[in-house]
């Protein structure tokens, strides 16, 4: 997808004059609906609204903005923190939690910049020596509405003045022009969750093809950015094998090994209750026929030696162009970790450290 | 508002189902009730510009005087300006108020209102009144039984086949989905069961090319269904289960050789359960006991099954 633009934006009265709601409405075609709301909570509840990321609603955020990852029960967590700029998503992933997880129908911005950043102040302030690792795309695309809103290039500079707090922007589009102009380089993780060209064609729609997203990431690389990878969900389907060895050996022809901080690996899991949404809005998937069962989170996984086979054949590939490259599973058991990857961490404690080393 | 007159049988129109959502019902009660006390509540009748009357309320009781063989019978007419749309609400709201409709009548009745109404008004207005909640993808659903096979529409309406899988139905072609009814009809399949076989035969015949069919024709299923020594319950037990571990490869793999790796321990009076789906690594041991000798012969039993490669092989794999 390049340059989402939104059919109609709602702006809550509380953040018209918030330079996220002005970037958004300097940067929209004039002939786009604006409409001003005082209190969007019935908005925000979704009461009767079905699904729309044509809508915009932009609005105060009344909660936190950065929390910790919630984890998954019985699974290693690796101390991740979320800022949450935004909520929900326009790219079109057939797997995506949100559709299932979250309740407001909209596309949502937190446009109250000025909380955001003197949260985030007191945040880094708070934690003293300890490194954290923080990301912006648990609950929506990291990069796939700052062509609209710029907040990257607001919350920046604050990690490159604090020497243990980096910023991680996960994206599936190829949407980088905002970081070409920022000045603040330092302590930003620029990811990308990666598929093979089979699936991004089947299940991830209006992303970027694989290609443009490994462009994109080069592009990054050469602008002095450290990369991040994600192939997550890794997804079981006939021919998985070549086709996720066809990815590594793109990413490692493209992308200098020493500018990667880390690869990620978590097979595609979700909540019982997203089966139906998909069905009902992807009919011809193919990604619920495989084998699920339900783990030790109440989410469905692939039953756990179609797991450890994944990992093993993902990290012995990516072995063959790199063998120091930091690989860690999201959300696995140390079982699975040790079956796969032949070590595992004693605790989310030594996770987390093993990942804050990397940045 | 209504004008009563007695009106000939030949002269209401059969043919004309503008009104018509009742579907799968036995007219033996009724017409019972007519022959001892006659015919209390007049039906519901229209004069057509044709000059025939159509039925707005009432099917089941027309039908029932007509089988009887009474020539006449009391009818309460409607102006035959009143429009269409609203005689068609007038029949819902009086079938609403003294029944539940069936699934199929429910769809007939949604069907009908789509030629006066936009789904979204359907939706907004008379979901909730025909008590099938208010989401579109129900609504959906609805309008869907109708292009379904007459048996299976026959089991939806007697309530042996669910509402539930309507959608699976779609998975499957219009033979397979006669198959299935019958199936779930024969083994009078639970919602929950009838949902998860449905769900099961979808997935083997959209990824392994396998339909319903051919698993019928099976050896297993034919074993099943000889089985004289087995009940309705067993069978369907043992139906959804041939169908799971086709559906489920890999876990039904491990599962049997778990089954078999225990059986070599030898376990008597203690059972050692898996953590679910072998997912977790927490096993754990149950046995019940009488007496303290019978408890002190468990713990013994344990001892020595500690000591065995086998448990090793089991818990560490």
């Amino acid at each position: 997808m390049t340059g989402y633009r939104p059919g109609k934006v709602i702006i809550e009265d509380a953040v018209r004059e918030s330079p996220i709601t002005r970037n958004l409405l300097a940067r929209i075609p004039k002939s786009t609906p604006v409409e001003y709301i005082h209190d969007p909570s019935h908005l925000l509840r979704g009461e009767g609204y079905p699904p729309d990321r044509e809508t915009i609603l932009v609005v105060k955020n009344r909660g936190r903005f950065v929390k910790p990852c919630p984890g998954s029960k019985g699974y290693l967590c690796c101390g991740y923190y979320i800022l949450h700029l935004a909520l929900n998503c326009p790219l079109s992933c057939s797997y995506c939690i949100l559709q299932s997880y979250l309740n407001t129908p909209f596309l949502t911005i937190y446009a109250n910049s000025d909380d955001l950043v003197s949260e985030l102040k007191g945040f880094m302030d708070k934690r003293g020596k300890q490194i954290y690792r923080i990301g912006t795309g648990e609950f929506t695309d990291s990069l796939v509405l700052d062509h609209l809103i710029d907040y990257v290039a607001i919350v920046a500079p604050l990690f490159s003045a604090s020497s243990t707090t980096f910023l991680e922007l996960k994206t599936k589009t190829a949407a980088i022009d905002s970081l070409a102009k920022l000045k603040h380089r330092e302590r930003i993780v620029v990811s990308w969750s990666l598929n093979t060209p089979q699936i991004i064609e089947r299940e991830e729609f209006r992303t970027a093809s694989l290609e443009e997203r490994l462009e994109a990431a080069r592009f990054c690389e050469k602008m002095g950015y450290r990369v991040g990878f994600h192939f997550d969900p890794l997804i079981f389907y006939p021919g998985w094998e070549n086709g996720y060895s066809e990815v590594i050996e793109k990413l490692f022809e493209r992308i200098d090994k020493r500018n990667i901080a880390w690869i990620s690996l978590g097979a595609l899991r979700f909540m019982p209750s997203l089966k139906k949404v998909i069905q009902s809005r992807f009919p011809k998937t193919r990604l619920l026929h495989e084998e699920f069962i339900s783990g030790l989170d109440g989410k469905m996984r692939y039953f756990k030696p179609i797991r450890i086979a994944m990992y093993a054949r993902m990290m012995e590939e990516i072995r063959k162009y790199d063998s120091e490259c930091f690989v860690y599973l999201c959300m696995e058991s140390r079982e699975v970790w040790q079956k796969s990857l032949g070590l595992a961490p004693s605790s989310d404690e030594e996770l987390t450290e093993w990942l804050d080393r990397r940045v | 508002m209504f004008t009563y007159q007695t009106v000939s049988k030949q002269e209401v129109d059969l043919r004309d189902e503008t009104f018509r959502i009742s579907y799968g019902f036995s007219l033996d009660a009724l017409k019972r009730s007519i022959e001892k006390v006659g015919l209390v509540h007049p039906p519901l009748l229209q004069k057509t510009a044709q000059g025939r009357y159509r039925i707005v309320c009432g099917w089941k009781r027309v039908l029932a005087i007509g089988e009887l063989g009474h020539p006449q019978f009391t009818a309460a007419l409607l102006p035959e300006e009143m429009r269409e749309q609203d005689a068609f609400i007038l029949n819902l709201h009086e079938n609403l108020s003294h029944r539940l409709l069936n699934p199929v009548e429910t769809a007939l009745a949604i069907n009908k209102l789509t030629r006066y109404l936009s789904l979204q008004e359907i939706q907004e207005k008379f979901l909730s009144l025909l008590g099938v909640g208010k989401s579109l993808s129900l609504l959906k659903m609805y309008t869907v039984i109708l292009d379904l096979e007459e048996e299976i529409k026959i089991g939806l309406a007697s309530g042996v086949v669910t509402k539930e899988i309507v959608s699976l139905f779609l998975r499957f072609s219009p033979q397979e989905r006669v198959l299935l009814s019958q199936l779930i009809t024969r083994l009078k399949l639970s919602k929950n069961k009838q949902a998860e076989l449905s769900e099961n035969f979808a997935v083997i015949k959209e990824r392994d090319g396998v339909g319903i069919e051919t698993l019928l024709k099976s050896e297993e299923v034919n074993e099943i269904f000889s089985d004289q020594r087995i009940g309705l319950v067993a069978q369907g037990d043992r139906i959804r289960e041939y169908v799971r571990r086709l559906r489920y490869p890999r876990l039904a793999q491990a599962e049997e050789s778990f089954r078999k790796k225990k059986e070599r321990l030898t376990l008597k009076g203690v059972d050692l359960i898996p953590p679910p789906y072998f997912e977790g690594e927490e096993f754990k041991v149950s046995f019940s006991f009488t007496t303290v000798d019978e408890f002190k012969k468990r713990l013994a039993l344990l001892q020595t099954i500690a000591e065995k490669e086998e448990l090793k092989e089991i818990v560490e794999g």
